[in-house]
């Protein structure tokens, strides 16, 4: 495996509008219901902090793939995540948002062929500004062409 | 499990998903708007070998660890980290054996770190590493 830079490493240090997102009861019972756990009206799996997290994006996920001329035929995978968690999401509260690309870099792999990877950070925070959650995913979009890059 | 620490090499109670199910691929697309057609549907899904199966996402697996870690510690633990590398997609249909070792502990803060994996005909797909922490257990010095 290889790296080089990336034609999109421009992007690192930008921020996403990331905004407010609410852990209503039926987001924390539908991602139990994913999961396969036992959905309980009022509790959230801590894991829902990886839902709650890029559901704060603040943009489309369509919108996030354009900054690197991908779209949803693209092929992109998540490759990695992350999740910390200061504490469990609340069901019902209210959480901010922030969403920042950190890197974005480019790769070959004999059998992987080129692709890029970009690291997306996004931290959640309560009403006291505590934060709550931290995401770090690593997604993958592949280039088949290289892009003549 | 009490409050005690587990042991350095002790196993996580497995977690085994007969069949990944299709239609919680579709209600995650949903909750994500997730515009991604290889996760609702099945004539997106071209590369052989997948035969037209949908392709499970790929945090759902970090939320199949997690819900063994609950099960295990019988929610006396918080889960405080918890990372995920994806190494092959899941199809609708696989069945996966999820499992657990621990490979530190740290009595003072009462936390343990643990390797994690999720594997389908024995092969990895996913592997990692958690981190719990039992409120009731920090301090204790074994």
């Amino acid at each position: 495996m290889t790296s080089r830079r990336s034609p999109y490493a421009g992007l690192a240090g930008r921020w996403l509008p990331g905004g407010a997102v609410d852990l209503g009861p039926h987001v924390a019972w539908l991602w139990s219901h994913c999961i396969g756990e036992e959905p309980v009206a009022g509790e959230a799996d801590p894991t829902v902090g990886w839902l709650l997290a890029m559901r704060g994006l603040g943009v489309p996920l369509e919108g996030l793939f354009a900054l690197v001329d991908a779209d949803a035929d693209s092929g992109v995978v998540l490759g990695e995540a992350e999740l910390v968690l200061e504490r469990a999401p609340r069901v019902g509260e209210r959480l901010r948002s922030t969403v920042a690309i950190e890197e974005v870099v480019r790769k070959h792999g004999a059998r992987s062929g080129t692709f890029d990877v970009m690291r997306l950070r996004i931290d959640l925070h309560d009403a006291t500004d505590e934060r709550v959650v931290t995401l770090v995913n690593r997604l993958v979009f592949p280039r088949g062409d290289d892009r003549g890059r | 499990m009490d409050a005690d620490l587990p042991d350095v090499g002790a196993r996580v109670t497995p977690l085994v998903i007969e069949a990944v199910d299709p239609a919680r691929m579709l209600v995650l697309a949903a909750l994500l708007d997730d515009p991604v057609p290889i996760h609702y549907d099945p004539e997106a899904v071209g590369t052989p070998g997948e035969g037209g199966r949908t392709v499970n996402q790929g945090p759902l697996a970090l939320g199949y660890l997690g819900r063994m870690l609950r099960a295990w510690t019988e929610g006396a633990a918080d889960l405080r980290r918890i990372r995920c590398r994806l190494h092959a997609n899941v199809l609708a249909g696989d069945r996966l054996e999820c499992g657990g070792e621990v490979v530190e502990t740290d009595p003072r803060a009462g936390a343990c770190r643990i390797a994690v994996w999720v594997r389908r005909d024995g092969v990895d797909v996913v592997t990692g590493s958690a981190e719990l922490r039992w409120p009731d257990a920090a301090g204790r010095t074994g």
